[in-house]
């Protein structure tokens, strides 16, 4: 652990982990199966992060991209499957062990302490991972760099308008930058040019050493941060690799399988068999659910009664 | 002036043994996200253990102060935490409360199976000598120890409690658990181990308060520390259970406040015998139509509430056409077994028995629909039983009306003290209408119910017992029997149609989300006064029904204790089905009687098997009942599968 974290100035580089060459795999997820109670997300997932590297994590709506956000911070248990942080198992690890080993996870959504004051939120953050310095330094150092936080420092979170909650909780993560950082739809709902901000933070973080999981639905900008894209389908894998073919990939799984059975060509060459053979098993042409089911089975409580 | 104080003083005492225990009560909400309605349970539990511990075992009294304070109180927090309320998601707001209420409900039930029903005296002072008068406040107004404890108590947990809040970076956490579990462990905190702190804090603090005020009343009696807790709600609530600080001073005002009008009111008139005793409540409504901070209370949620599954179906909607005819026939089998058997050998003893059940039942069916069906809570239902049951037995005191009409007049009139309730609390949810619901019923309690006028005093009103014609008090007759069954068919078929039609699937959306009810037009405040109206009802006929067989119309029959405990019960059941409500009538009057033939010490374990039932609601909000349901239908449909498999092999293989 790194004991003596200085305060952070505005690019500040990540502290290096003296046990992980760089170049190594920093996050390897491995045939993740995940769902909530009866209902499966995820069937069978696997890609890595490279040292440094930003891959964006993209698919259409219900395909599963944050249950696997949720599954590598630790939020939701996987059924099956491993997830590997700079080489050591963490699956099934409870969230606050891995937030201390290192991972950084934005969840979609308000993710802000709402009954806490704004620099309340930010102390608790920068306690985290062994760094306990000078946190009025640390603090000076965000509201720095973030402006409107500095304003609004005696306010609580709640009353902050959804924009606002957003840089809250990126400066909650950014104020010790972590290694990796897990980023689950970081544009929702903010002004173009508020977003524009928060990927020029992302650039910096990722020139500082740290490695990006970036979930996003606004597939253009992940993509221009990031050097590699991970496509999901119904809980599996459909694309993984360079950007430059991920457009297709994406165009392809965004509209849906109603198309691309009707003109039988999938494209066997770039995407995976995941999401074809679950397409079959569902007899290829049903509107796609909220969740991913299992194929052959009904939705009904019954079905996994043992798991809940 | 010297009179003034004279009064005040001796209000002091009482108004710091509210301060604690509403600070205590702020505490814990900030710390755990619980509003603990069990933390006069656990003052109680650590009050008696250490004057048993000093009294019966002939502890010294820092040796039993160390054990019941500094072991017992924290030790019992811990417990709750590990085996209930770490089981709750955050954002289910019934059943933090139902769980609360089980525990005020069951902890003062099990210890008297546990040590017997003794009365326990004399419990020593842990802080100044009782009977020593340390100074006097202007000339002539003693202070003696009981008064110097309590104050210097409650102030020393005040300035740690605040300071370890505010100050610490412990008390942030807590605060920030509180809001979400899940949240604060993404900033690297160890939630499970912060919030089993909170409530070891919390658990020590409920036994220093405790087994400080045990010596200011004779006896230790778990009664006088739930009529604690009342006035502790109010101070509470007034504070937003946000400033502890608002909240010792509410608690102290009120004491003092009460003692002072005692002095100065005379005895005779009506302000003394009926809005004193009601003080404590009628401050809580006033809190409850003023603070704007307690119509927010259940806004704040946990942002990552989608991590848990959602809730399951009841079983009656999802199991196979083939079990559900078999259920259906089954339920029509046993009703026609039952009235037969009612009608021809069940012993008259037994019969009486199950008639009281068939009445409760009635009353649970109201629990059904309000809070099974609409999604709000109410601990009132007792008392509005009661209002009918009372509004019947006037009616045929003084007008001869017929104890049957009448009690279509009284659920008239308990709709109608439900549906003015209602309207109320209109801007109140989940605990906010909640608590308005218990001052309201704590209010009949104190206030209406044991008024000359409405009861004829405690022992009650005598009614005569007549329908059409036939004597429903004759010994060997049936007709009670009857009246009772055809009644409840009635009520029981009224409930699963509302359920079912239009009415019923506006309050099932409402239910689901009040937002997204108002968002597809449904009109909301009046749902919900039409909810509490026929609930009222229901509560009303159930009510009359039940003071029919019992000759006798009293207070004690409708005490608000009783409506805690009915939500428990129902809530053990299931809450979302009508025959929940009937299985909830029958298991209370069965249990209840099968225990009147074990020893003394454990007539309390009814309401200690409900309030361990209401337990299990935290893991199956579905009610153990129904979870049961599940499993064995889903058994049943294992084996029609196998079955299926084995004589038809073929038509089953999928692609």
């Amino acid at each position: 652990m790194s004991a003596e974290v200085p305060p952070v100035p505005p690019n500040a580089t990540v502290p290096p982990n003296a046990t992980v060459p760089p170049n190594a795999t920093v996050l390897e997820v491995e045939d993740l199966q995940a769902g909530y109670g009866p209902y499966r997300a995820l069937f069978g997932v696997s890609f890595t992060v490279e040292h440094g590297e930003a891959v964006a994590l993209l698919g259409p709506n219900g395909a599963g991209k944050s249950t696997v956000a949720r599954v590598v911070s630790g939020l939701v248990r996987p059924s099956a499957g491993r997830v590997r942080l700079e080489g050591r198992d963490v699956t099934g690890f409870a969230p606050w062990r891995i937030a201390r080993a290192g991972l950084a996870h934005v969840p979609e959504g308000r993710a802000v302490f709402t009954t806490l004051s704004v620099e309340e939120n930010l102390v608790l953050a920068l306690g985290r991972r062994g760094s306990r310095g000078d946190v009025a330094a640390s603090l000076a150092a965000v509201y720095e760099r973030f402006g409107v936080l500095a304003d609004l420092r005696r306010h609580r979170a709640g009353t902050l308008s959804g924009g606002q909650q957003r840089l809250l909780s990126l400066a909650k993560v950014l104020a010790v930058p972590p290694r990796v950082l897990v980023a689950d739809e970081l544009s929702l709902g903010l002004a173009p040019s508020v977003v524009d901000d928060v990927y020029e933070n992302l650039v910096a973080l990722r020139g500082a050493g740290a490695a990006l999981l970036v979930v996003e639905q606004q597939v253009e900008r992940a993509l221009a941060l990031a050097s590699r894209a991970v496509v999901l389908d119904h809980g599996s894998v459909a694309y993984d690799g360079p950007v430059a073919g991920a457009m297709e990939a994406v165009a392809r799984v965004f509209a849906g399988p109603g198309v691309t059975s009707a003109s039988g060509t999938r494209g066997a060459d770039t995407v995976g068999v995941g999401a074809r053979t679950w397409v079959a098993a569902r007899g290829g042409n049903r509107p796609m659910t909220g969740y991913g089911e299992e194929p052959g089975r009904r939705r009904s409580w019954r079905t996994s009664r043992r798991r809940s | 002036m010297e009179q003034l104080l004279g009064f005040a003083i001796p209000g002091v005492p009482y108004g710091c043994a509210y301060a604690i225990f509403a600070v205590g009560l702020c505490l814990t909400y900030q710390t755990t996200g619980v509003f603990n309605f069990g933390y006069g349970g656990q003052a109680y539990a650590s009050a008696y253990v250490f004057t048993w511990l000093t009294q019966v075992r002939g502890w010294s009294t820092w040796g039993a102060f160390v054990f019941s304070v500094v072991v017992l109180g924290p030790g019992l927090g811990l417990l709750l935490d590990r085996f209930l309320f770490r089981r709750i998601p955050s954002t289910n707001t019934t059943a933090k409360i139902v769980t609360g209420l089980s525990l005020l409900v069951g902890i003062p039930s099990l210890l008297s199976v546990l040590f017997g029903n003794r009365n326990l005296v004399g419990a020593p002072s842990i802080g100044f000598d009782p009977n020593t008068v340390y100074f006097h406040l202007g000339s002539d107004v003693p202070v003696n120890g009981i008064y110097l404890s309590a104050v210097v108590g409650t102030v020393a947990m005040l300035v740690v409690l605040v300071v370890l809040l505010r100050g610490t970076r412990l008390g942030l956490e807590m605060r920030a658990a509180a809001e979400s579990r899940r949240l604060v462990q993404l900033d690297g905190v160890n939630a499970d181990r912060v919030t089993a702190t909170a409530w070891a804090i919390s658990g020590l603090m409920a036994g220093l308060a405790g087994v400080l005020l045990a010596p200011a009343e004779a006896t230790v009696q778990s009664q006088d520390y739930i009529t604690l807790m009342v006035a502790a709600i109010a101070a509470a609530a007034w504070a937003a259970l946000r400033s502890m600080p608002v909240a010792a001073v509410v608690g102290v005002f009120i004491g003092v406040v009460s003692l002072t009008a005692q002095g100065y009111l005379p005895t005779s008139s009506l302000w003394y015998s009926a809005v004193l005793p009601a003080l404590p409540f009628i401050v809580l409504v006033g809190a409850l139509v003023f603070v704007p901070g307690l119509r927010r209370l259940d806004e704040s949620k946990d942002p990552l509430s989608s991590v848990d599954p959602p809730p399951p179906p009841p079983t009656a909607d999802i199991r196979t056409p083939q079990i559900d005819r078999f259920v259906r026939a089954g339920w029509w089998l046993a009703l026609l077994a039952f009235v037969v058997s009612m009608l021809t050998w069940i012993p008259s003893g037994w019969e009486t028995v199950l008639n009281q059940g068939l009445a409760y039942s009635v009353i649970f069916l109201s629990i059904t629909l309000l809070t099974g069906t609409a999604g709000q809570l109410s601990l009132a239902q007792a008392t509005l039983a009661g209002v009918a049951a009372f509004t019947a037995a006037q009616l045929a005191l003084h007008f001869g009306l017929n104890f049957l009409v009448g009690g279509l007049v009284g659920a008239l009139a308990a709709a109608c003290v439900a549906a003015v309730l209602a309207v109320g609390s209109l801007r109140l949810r989940g605990l906010g209408l909640a608590l308005m619901t218990l001052a309201a019923a704590l209010l009949f309690d104190v206030a209406v119910f044991p008024a000359h006028a409405v009861s004829g005093g405690t022992g009650g009103v005598t009614i005569e017992r007549r329908w059409l014609g036939f004597d429903l008090a004759a010994p060997n007759g049936h007709s009670y029997f009857v009246l009772a069954v055809i009644v409840l068919f009635l009520c029981a078929g009224g409930v699963s149609l509302v359920q079912r039609g239009t009415v019923g699937r506006f309050l099932a959306a409402m239910r689901g989300s009040e937002t997204g009810a108002a968002g597809i037009g449904v009109n909301l405040p009046w749902q919900r006064i039409l909810a509490f109206a026929l609930a009222g009802a229901l509560a009303g006929v159930g009510g009359t029904l039940l003071v029919v067989q019992e000759t006798v119309v009293a207070p004690a029959q409708f005490d608000y204790q009783l409506s805690l405990a009915f939500v428990v019960i129902v809530v053990t059941t299931g809450v979302g089905t009508v025959e929940g409500a009937i299985q909830a009538g029958m298991g209370l009057v069965v249990v209840q009687e099968l225990l009147q033939y074990a020893p003394q010490r454990f007539q309390g374990l009814t309401f200690v098997l409900f309030a361990a039932g209401a337990l299990t609601y935290a893991a199956h909000p579905e009610g153990m009942v129904e979870l049961e349901k599940r499993r064995w239908t889903a058994r049943a449909e294992r084996a029609l599968a196998r079955r299926a498999r084995s004589t038809a092999p073929a038509v089953t293989g999928r692609p």
